[in-house]
């Protein structure tokens, strides 16, 4: 923070050495690659059929997957901050999986569950549903690979805030659902937006699940990753033109959040005061 | 624990226990009578009050309002329609909403349209002289207007119950007072429980007073009585009250710690409390009736416990062993400094001397003192 501008810094010289190091990891892939854009030829690149396409499948797939992930993970987050119940580690950690299970397995569980041949395909088959290799395959496997962001930031955030603001509601006779609506979710909303954020841009990056359970066909499960990997073969112009949209897209994305959540947690909306604890104090001294 | 009696009448009547906190409590509050409830840090003064509020689910016992069973054997009514509402130290009044409508939130719960609940809390908010922070945020208010605010909204949900835990606590000395005023303005009439650790509060605000200790009812009964009369340390230490235990002998008691304090027929007059007030005190522990009457023990009998109530104002300190009847031997603990007097605490006996006394004695931990007081300055009673 640039509270103590000009005065006491706690931290060693050395270490803004290697930031620095680590921040050019990061930086230099993505400067490099935009200096291999074919500036000419950007706007046909990237406005050709099938790259429309893409890009609008995976906006309207991520968005569509987002949706979901609130819809669940609201509620998974409540449980987990709220309540207790045996086995609710192991829960936690089956959740929180996909975050560090490569794509691929989770495109494999996917298809095992909702595949022709899956678990659940008879079933689906008999109702004449059909997942895979569909749009709505691509949901899923979005929505599984992003929902454990929102479940994470949530669950932390409702933790931070305590329960001393519901118990109060409660006793003022609030049903429990009015006090979800009116109290909980307004006092987490900056965390349920970074939450919601996030898991946006993990679905619009989502690869290898896709890949694996809903394939790549142009204009119904070809996302805009899928289609660069694609065009990296044919295209390496293309390919290049737009892995820098989707920089930009993610970009305008994560900035966004930041700046509407400026301590990551706090909000402008708070109290400054007991309110989520860390977000509105992390000033400390100031 | 005895039964309670039958719930009939009104007011607020509660058995529980919850082992996890060592906590056996029963309480039995007349509709319209305030409670305050005082003790140490973890005596269980917030488990108390979470029973009640719904919060905290007891292991056994049973929680009765105004003849609504909330919580038996197999009965459990949640929070939200206990109609028990909870003041607390924080005012905890919802970051996101404006003061009106944290005021109004418990109408609307009630299912109040908007408008008439806003129409309900702009009364509450005068009521509290908070009528100009109805549009405020909380983050935009004061400790003690948020307090008001708080009121008016634990008020406005019209609750049978109020529940205030440590309400004035947080708050500037300077604006407790007002808070304090406002409180005892509302809470006429009302049956409450007030959690407190001021005795100021449990004066001018309660009814009556429960001590609790170590998760048990040490003392209840009429505040005034409860504290010039205490029967355990806590509570004469709020009282500012030396409190020493013994057995009678014909014209007082022997200590625990083996001195006789001797009380005198005028005790009455200028011991800490009135005469009206003596001897009204049951002691039903060893099932005989027996009290003080202008000083003089009745019913008293060998084995029976007296307490002894000394003011440390009243207490004499002495380096070399003055002639009087009730004189103590004691060695300076420490040294307290209280307004413009020093408290000088010893093992057993605490004395409050001026700064120019305590210089004059050289007084410093460890100082050994003689303590002398007259039998007019002790009260005497059973405990």
């Amino acid at each position: 923070m640039n509270r103590f501008r000009g005065g006491f810094e706690a931290v060693p010289r050395w270490t803004i050495v290697v930031a620095a190091v680590g921040g050019a990891l990061v930086l230099l892939p993505l400067a490099a690659m935009a200096t291999r854009v074919n500036w000419g030829g950007f706007l046909a690149l990237v406005s050709s059929e099938s790259s429309v396409a893409a890009l609008e499948l995976s906006l309207r797939t991520s968005l569509a997957a987002t949706v979901l992930c609130v819809l669940f993970g609201v509620p998974m987050a409540l449980v987990l901050a709220r309540t207790s119940f045996p086995g609710q580690r192991v829960v936690r950690t089956v959740v929180l999986l996909p975050l560090v299970l490569p794509p691929v397995i989770g495109g494999i569980a996917l298809l095992a569950a909702f595949g022709r041949q899956g678990l659940l395909g008879h079933t689906l088959e008999v109702l004449g549903v059909e997942i895979a290799f569909s749009t709505t395959a691509v949901v899923i496997a979005q929505t599984f690979v992003a929902l454990p962001f929102l479940v994470l930031s949530l669950e932390g955030s409702l933790r931070v805030a305590g329960t001393r603001y519901e118990a109060v509601a409660a006793t003022l006779g609030a049903r429990p659902t009015t006090v979800l609506a009116r109290i909980t979710l307004p006092l987490v909303f900056p965390a349920l937006l970074s939450g919601a954020v996030l898991s946006f841009a993990r679905a619009l990056g989502e690869f290898g699940a896709t890949l694996t359970f809903a394939g790549s066909l142009q204009g119904t499960t070809r996302t805009l990753p899928l289609e660069i990997y694609l065009q990296r073969e044919m295209d390496p112009d293309a390919a290049v033109a737009l892995s820098l949209v989707l920089v930009v897209v993610s970009l305008v994305v994560v900035g966004l959040t930041l700046r509407t959540v400026p301590d990551g947690q706090a909000s402008d909306r708070g109290s400054g005061r007991s309110f989520l604890g860390l977000g509105s104090r992390s000033g400390g001294l100031s | 624990m005895s039964g309670l009696t039958p719930e009939f009448g009104l007011g607020l009547r509660l058995e529980a226990t919850v082992a996890a906190r060592d906590f056996d409590v029963s309480l039995d509050l007349p509709d319209g009578q305030t409670v305050a409830v005082l003790g140490p840090n973890g005596a269980g003064k917030s488990t108390l009050l979470s029973v009640i509020a719904g919060l905290l689910r007891p292991d056994t016992g049973r929680v009765v309002v105004n003849g609504d069973v909330l919580v038996d054997d197999g009965v459990w009514v949640p929070p939200h329609r206990r109609g028990i509402s909870l003041l607390a130290q924080d005012p905890l009044l919802f970051p996101h909403l404006t003061a009106l409508d944290n005021v109004a939130f418990g109408p609307r719960s009630a299912g109040h349209a908007t408008p008439a609940a806003r129409e309900i809390a702009r009364r509450w908010l005068s009521e509290v002289e908070g009528a100009d922070l109805a549009v405020r945020r909380p983050a935009r208010l004061s400790g003690g207007q948020a307090q008001r605010v708080a009121i008016a909204r634990a008020l406005a949900s019209d609750p049978r119950v109020l529940l205030l835990d440590e309400p004035l606590a947080a708050l500037d000395v300077a604006v407790a007072p007002t808070i304090r005023r406002m409180l005892r303005r509302v809470l006429e009439g009302r049956t409450a429980v007030l959690v407190t650790h001021e005795v100021l509060d449990a004066l001018t605000l309660a009814d009556r007073v429960i001590v609790l200790n170590r998760g048990r009812v040490v003392e209840q009964g009429a505040t005034s009585e409860v504290l010039q009369r205490p029967r355990h340390p806590f509570t004469a230490e709020l009282a500012g009250l030396n409190l020493l235990t013994g057995t009678p002998t014909p014209d007082g008691l022997v200590t625990d710690e083996g001195f006789r304090v001797v009380g005198s027929r005028e005790a009455g007059g200028t011991a800490p409390t009135g005469p009206a007030a003596v001897g009204s005190r049951d002691g039903s522990r060893d099932g005989v009736r027996h009290g003080v009457r202008d000083g003089v023990l009745v019913g008293a009998r060998l084995g029976a416990r007296l307490g002894a109530a000394v003011r440390p104002s009243a207490i004499e300190v002495h380096e070399h062993r003055p002639e009087s009847l009730n004189v103590v031997r004691v060695t300076v603990r420490d040294l307290e400094p209280r307004g413009d007097l020093i408290r000088v605490r010893t093992e057993t006996l605490s004395a409050d001397v001026t700064p120019g006394q305590a210089a004059a004695l050289d007084v410093t931990p460890g100082t050994p003192l003689w303590f002398a007081f007259p039998a007019t300055a002790v009260a005497i009673y059973p405990l």
